[in-house]
């Protein structure tokens, strides 16, 4: 009985978290005539025209460009910023690290907007405003602290010997950071690569701001923000949605493992 | 090679004295133990000497060059740890050659190296395995070749045999007493195990709360204690200690009551020196068993005297029992002397 | 022989981290608050300082407080039901064997997807006319376009949104709980709900704290869902602190007034996050 009602209860989760997107998916392939009434619920014919407009008529493909490159680049950056800073703090003597922990931590709370009109008029006046530059060095730095939060909690759990044999060995403390302690702390670099890469392709705010044309906007602006002349054209941003959200399934359905753990290490240990 | 010296070394956590103002020489090819309980600073005073870490005050020397301040690359020391820290990423034959290579060393002499070390320590046939894959003594193993193939100026070794089980660690302290003997360079080595550390070195310093208790041979420390610490620390069964009134009452110890009137004297002997019969005999001890312990070799007595613990060695097969008079003889020449308050050693002229 | 003394050096693995940080974060937020002291506005002449005014303004500006119990309800409301939500969920989960990468594969999409994204979703779901939800509950009500509705809808989809998040959170908790303990609970004959209250939860307390911390935090900071769920309206109905702030900054041009407001959310989030550090600090003791 038990056991049915289990079952039951996560065929529950699983409609609840899955049925929005589903429905995204069934609204992207119905035909434009269908769109405004319902019911029908679920599509009597599938049509493709919705896709095949959004990349027809709007920059659509350069949007997508844009949040790539965004957030690979970010993700690159954050890593080789966050790994050094994160073994330092974890394995080097540093003089006040329970304060710049500290630091690091209060900033991660920030809300974006407390920042985001110095950094438009900054951003401005060094001519990078709609440039994916200006998102790039944007969230490379406010994933910083999630990034060596992460990245602290992994190489703390390496032995302490380890380093300690590599230095020994003729290691100089930088060599024996790429020869010893990166390889061995792979996952926490992928955990970490991972979450900031969401983040990249998630952010919003700092992207309204800072970006205009498609020249540098990326998906969620451009979800955002997509235009419709009379009327709201669901279906083409149903389309859109479910264009953008497969690359995030695929990466959640493979790395859901490495992203759990990113997400609730140091947590749980408190 | 190289003759260590160590100069006023000194090392603090925070306001916490760790090892106090250090002074002593190493030999060049010695093997000297640091060994004592834990806590008592002898992995501390391991990693000033590695580098690891940093003295507060004092200075090292190898030879003329003086080491203290330098990076652990730079002094030319190999360490084997307690838990050998074998990189895991790597094989045993990168494992080996790892030091070679941060040397940039060619390939051709590494993997001549390499080859030498594993032929000497036997693990020839691992050299592809992940450390994973290997047992507790071919990992020390490997952890011993990782060490030897630098052919450095001074070996350290802290407590690598503390992982093995009790017959691998006998096996393994023969194997380095052989290398020893083949490569003759400057060894120290740290253990808490004084059984250990008198069959493996030339000579031992016993410390205890990071201060030097007494340096010399292994037969010294053993015949000759400095203090009440080192005589309890280094022998075993450790030695029987009396104290009390009942220091009177032990034979040969009149002479030296009488010199030393005025302090309250401990009295040590050790068990092995105690001959225990199930029969009385001429000055000896009547003392109440409370304890046999047959070993096959020995048989040991465990009784009461005067209210004091002490512990002597029975023929094997001697007829005693718990509960019953054995008499101990407690020879006069084997009797130390200690004072009650210090501990020190006082010595009979 | 000649050695050289050689240094960890950790300054220069922290310098390139330490000098973003500060010149992306921390030198903003100084700028921000300056700027909150001045009359700055793009349309009308120069910048001018004029002190406190700003935040005497804000005082008294009812928009603003409009958009701070907007706030504070939609962050009560929404973390209260994420940590329901995600206690349930996770209890629920903790037993799961079979399929579990796809489980927690399809339990983070609605994290992982863009929130911007998910918003859209939910407005197409939340149409008066030819929304699903009105067809299905066989309703008509204006989710979107009724002040009433509005906040409540925003709060819906981002519970939505954010409940995998907690429920991952308390799920590693609920596994890094002792079996034992629940043995010897089974041994003592306690029953589930006893469990639950006197062992579960209290064990699970610290973790539920984290949750609760970061939960509270983004809920104060939310704009995303609401800029493009509702755009702040109707009548103001949605309107958060966020959304107040960047629309008097970016669209009223107002950067001396519209700092000031950012500050306000700063100290929000800042004085939430100290409440939780002392709740913490007297949790560990």
């Amino acid at each position: 009985m038990r056991r049915a009602l289990r079952a039951a209860g996560m065929a529950l989760v699983i409609g609840y978290c899955l049925a929005p997107f589903l429905w995204q998916v069934a609204t992207s392939l119905k035909p434009a005539a269908e769109l405004m009434s319902l019911p029908p619920l679920f599509p009597t014919r599938l049509t493709f025209e919705h896709y095949a407009a959004i990349f027809a008529g709007h920059p659509f493909l350069r949007i997508i460009a844009n949040s790539a490159l965004v957030a690979a680049c970010t993700t690159l950056l954050a890593l080789a910023v966050g790994a050094p800073a994160a073994f330092a703090l974890s394995m080097l003597q540093v003089r006040g690290r329970v304060a710049i922990l500290a630091g690091v931590l209060a900033i991660s709370m920030f809300p974006p907007i407390a920042t985001v009109s110095p950094l438009f008029l900054a951003l401005a006046a060094l001519g990078l405003h709609d440039t994916v530059a200006a998102l790039i060095i944007t969230y490379t730095t406010f994933s910083l602290p999630l990034a060596v939060w992460l990245l602290m909690n992994f190489f703390a759990a390496l032995p302490r010997e380890l380093y300690a044999a590599a230095r020994v060995d003729g290691c100089t403390a930088f060599g024996a950071f790429t020869r010893v302690v990166l390889p061995l702390a792979a996952p926490g670099l992928l955990a970490a690569g991972l979450l900031t890469f969401i983040f990249a392709w998630n952010e919003f705010l700092f992207a309204l701001t800072f970006t205009a044309t498609e020249a540098a906007r990326t998906i969620p602006v451009g979800i955002a923000l997509f235009p419709g002349l009379h009327e709201v054209p669901y279906g083409e941003i149903a389309a859109a949605a479910v264009t953008v959200t497969l690359p995030v399934v695929v990466l959640a359905l493979v790395f859901q493992r490495r992203i759990v753990e990113g997400l609730t290490a140091g947590a749980v240990k408190g | 090679m190289a003759r260590i010296r160590f100069e006023g070394l000194e090392k603090r956590y925070g306001a916490q004295p760790v090892l106090a103002p250090l002074d002593l020489v190493i030999e060049d090819g010695e093997f000297f133990t640091f060994v004592g309980p834990s806590g008592c600073g002898k992995s501390t005073l391991l990693h000033l000497i590695a580098g690891i870490e940093a003295p507060q005050a004092g200075a090292i020397y190898f030879d003329h060059d003086r080491v203290d301040q330098l990076a652990p690359g730079a002094r030319d020391v190999a360490m084997v740890f307690q838990s050998y820290a074998l990189y895991p990423h790597l094989t045993v034959r990168e494992n080996i050659a790892f030091p070679l290579r941060v040397r940039r060393l060619a390939r051709a002499e590494i993997g001549r190296e390499v080859g030498r070390v594993a032929d000497a320590l036997g693990l020839a046939a691992l050299l592809d395995r992940k450390p994973r894959e290997l047992s507790g003594g071919q990992r020390q193993r490997v952890a011993l070749g990782r060490a030897l193939v630098r052919r450095p100026r001074v070996f350290l070794m802290d407590e690598p045999l503390s992982n093995l089980d009790a017959r691998l660690r006998l096996e393994m302290r023969e194997e380095l007493k052989r290398l020893h003997e083949a490569y003759r360079v400057t060894t120290i080595y740290v253990t808490h195990d004084q059984e250990e550390a008198m069959a493996l070195s030339q000579r031992i310093a016993v410390l205890s709360a990071g201060r030097v208790q007494q340096c010399a041979t292994p037969q010294q420390v053993y015949a000759d204690p400095a203090n009440l610490f080192v005589a309890q620390f280094v022998g075993s069964p450790p030695i029987n200690v009396i104290g009390g009134d009942a220091v009177r009452d032990v034979p040969g110890a009149a002479p030296l009551l009488a010199k030393h009137a005025n302090e309250p004297l401990l009295l040590g002997v050790r068990p092995a020196d105690v001959e225990v019969y199930p029969a009385p005999r001429a000055g000896t001890l009547a003392v109440e068993v409370t304890l046999i312990e047959p070993t096959g070799s020995d048989l040991w007595v465990v009784g009461r005297w005067r209210g004091q613990r002490i512990k002597g060695r029975a023929a094997p097969g001697a007829r005693i029992e718990r509960g019953a008079t054995a008499h101990f003889n407690v020879p006069p020449e084997r009797v130390y002397c200690f004072a009650a308050g210090t501990g020190g050693r006082v010595r009979v002229d | 022989m000649n050695f050289k003394r050689e240094l960890d050096r950790p300054l220069w693995y922290l310098l390139p981290g330490g000098l973003l940080l500060a010149a992306v974060t921390l030198f903003p937020l100084g700028t921000v608050l300056w700027l909150s002291l001045e009359r700055r506005s793009l349309l009308h002449g120069p910048p001018r300082f004029i002190g406190f005014s700003n935040y005497l303004r804000l005082a008294a500006d009812e928009r603003f407080w409009n958009a701070f119990w907007n706030t504070v309800y939609f962050a009560a409301v929404s973390v209260a039901l994420e940590l329901m939500l995600g206690l349930a969920i996770a209890l629920m989960l903790e037993r799961a064997w079979r399929g579990r990468a796809l489980l927690y594969g399809v339990i983070l999409l609605p994290w992982a997807v863009p929130t911007a994204v998910s918003a859209r979703m939910w407005e197409w779901m939340y149409d008066a006319e030819i929304g699903v939800l009105n067809y299905l509950a066989g309703a008509h009500v204006n989710w979107l376009g009724s002040p009433a509705w509005a906040l409540n809808a925003a709060i819906a989809m981002d519970v939505w949104k954010s409940t995998p998040f907690v429920a991952l959170l308390l799920l590693a908790g609920l596994q890094g709980i002792p079996r034992d303990v629940y043995r010897a609970a089974a041994v003592d004959g306690a029953s589930g709900w006893a469990v639950l209250r006197r062992i579960t939860l209290p064990l699970l307390a610290p973790v539920m704290l984290v949750a609760l911390v970061f939960r509270t935090i983004d809920a104060f900071r939310v704009f995303d869902a609401i800029y493009v769920l509702t755009g702040g309206g109707p009548a103001d109905s949605t309107e958060t602190l966020s959304i107040y702030a960047y629309k008097v900054l970016f669209q009223g041009l107002e950067f001396g007034y519209g700092s000031a407001l950012a500050v306000s959310v700063f100290v929000c989030v800042a004085l939430a996050a100290l409440f939780y550090a002392r709740l913490m600090r007297g949790a560990l003791r």
